[in-house]
């Protein structure tokens, strides 16, 4: 432009600006509306540093995934020639690697409290049931067409609302993919308060909704906290083996937390270790949407596939919850299923409070938090047994 | 062409393998609470004989 200087203007394509505007509008739901701003913030400056043209952060393969070396001493030498960029290297040994959502789920573990899935232990059955929307969104992205087998599962993945399996196996199965299904399902759980509602509504009575649980659960002891980690990875390593990674990470994390003796280690894991990890995340998820990659028909599909993803999953939960009641003596409120849908703690949060709604002495919280804590789990043995089934 | 025995086996299977698991997962917790709470009852009534003989 400027003889031999090169200004970035001409290079500028619609699709970037298209993509910068997305950019912020994620920096702005994050900073003003408080939705997810953990991870949209950098989710959104990861796009700006893609899509401003000539800064070289990221390049891709002809397939749009970000281009990788097989060596340190290659890498070393593409960075210099500018064959690579910042991008890449996290890229590549950050989510090429799996391994940050693993550590993430380490992190997670530290910071959950698994009590009232002990106390309850039904609550596994509605963390399951709410994987419905899961193999129902694989069923309808694999047969339209749009979608290989394998990228069809990561859509569906999404219905489980756990941001960690969904990267885990994204990275997986379908790495091209990786971008746009993690926006969306981190952008969803944000939106888990108006997407329940109406579809808990639909699906049970006012009697149902109504129905009175006592605010205290069991009192659950130390030596079942330390336990429960330990029986849940051994069982559900035995049973589904590609998911050892995922609830491995989970309950040590958790085992961490609980066993009294290794507090520093828990608070780490589940402070700065975790924050620098997220970011992290969030910034190369960031990366991986550059116009030419994220602005495909496929992106609008797979944005409406997560709608009928989370409403199956809802439905699933609240179905588990009324089936399981035609066996029990003590009735339970079936809302308390949809929290199954993972998406810690909002998905608990939507049903107590349309549980004070409809009957003001009902304090549902700690008996959702049952179903909301097992969802992960169940999310997790989901994407081992897709793994298992795909990989 | 849609291969509509691989659905029928990933996503009917799935799930259902994922139920079952879960259900598993559940037992487990359940039996482990049990045995916690009698063997921790049964150590309380244990420890409340000698007081009273006392």
């Amino acid at each position: 432009m400027f003889g031999l200087y090169e200004s970035a203007f001409g290079a500028l394509t619609w699709g970037n600006v298209l993509m910068l505007l997305i950019g912020g509008l994620l920096i702005y739901l994050g900073i003003a509306k408080k939705m997810e701003p953990i991870l949209l913030v950098p989710i959104g400056f990861g796009i700006f540093l893609v899509n401003l043209p000539l800064g070289g952060m990221m390049s891709y393969t002809p397939d749009g995934i970000p281009a990788s070396v097989s060596s340190l001493s290659e890498l070393v030498r593409a960075i210099g020639e500018g064959k690579i960029g910042l991008m890449n290297v996290l890229y590549s040994y950050g989510i090429e690697t799996e391994i940050i959502p693993l550590l993430i789920f380490l992190g997670l573990g530290a910071l959950t409290d698994f009590s009232p899935t002990i106390a309850r232990p039904i609550s596994f059955i509605f963390g399951a049931t709410a994987q419905l929307g899961v193999f129902v969104v694989f069923i309808i992205a694999y047969v339209s067409g749009l979608f290989s087998v394998n990228e069809a599962a990561c859509v569906g993945v999404i219905g489980g609302s756990d941001g960690p399996p969904t990267v885990y196996l994204t990275a997986a199965l379908a790495p091209s993919l990786l971008g746009p299904i993690t926006l969306v399902a981190y952008s969803y759980m944000a939106l888990v308060p108006l997407i329940q509602p109406p579809i808990i509504k639909a699906l049970t009575t006012k009697k149902e909704r109504s129905i009175f649980m006592k605010p205290q659960i069991r009192q659950v002891s130390k030596l079942e906290l330390i336990l429960f980690p330990i029986a849940i990875f051994l069982v559900a390593s035995l049973l589904v083996p590609k998911s050892v990674p995922l609830i491995g990470m989970f309950m040590f994390g958790n085992l961490l937390r609980v066993s009294g003796v290794t507090a520093r280690l828990s608070q780490a894991a589940g402070g700065v270790f975790i924050d620098v990890l997220t970011f992290l995340l969030g910034i190369t998820v960031g990366a991986l949407m550059p116009a030419s990659v994220f602005l495909q028909p496929h992106t609008l599909v797979i944005i409406g596939l997560a709608v009928v993803a989370f409403a199956f999953s809802t439905a699933g939960g609240i179905w588990g919850a009324q089936l399981t009641n035609l066996f029990l003596k003590e009735k339970i409120n079936p809302m308390i299923g949809a929290a199954g849908v993972s998406a810690i703690p909002m998905s608990a949060r939507v049903v107590q409070k349309m549980g004070q709604k409809e009957n003001p002495r009902n304090f549902l919280l700690m008996h959702a938090m049952g179903p909301n804590m097992a969802g992960a789990v169940a999310t997790s043995v989901v994407a081992g047994i897709l793994l298992g089934m795909l990989h | 062409m849609i291969d509509w025995a691989l659905i029928g086996e990933i996503a009917g299977g799935g799930y259902g393998l994922c139920i079952l698991v879960l259900i598993v997962l559940a037992v487990v917790v359940w039996i482990i609470g049990l045995v916690i709470r009698k063997t921790t009852k049964a150590e309380a009534a244990t420890k409340e004989v000698p007081t009273k003989e006392s």
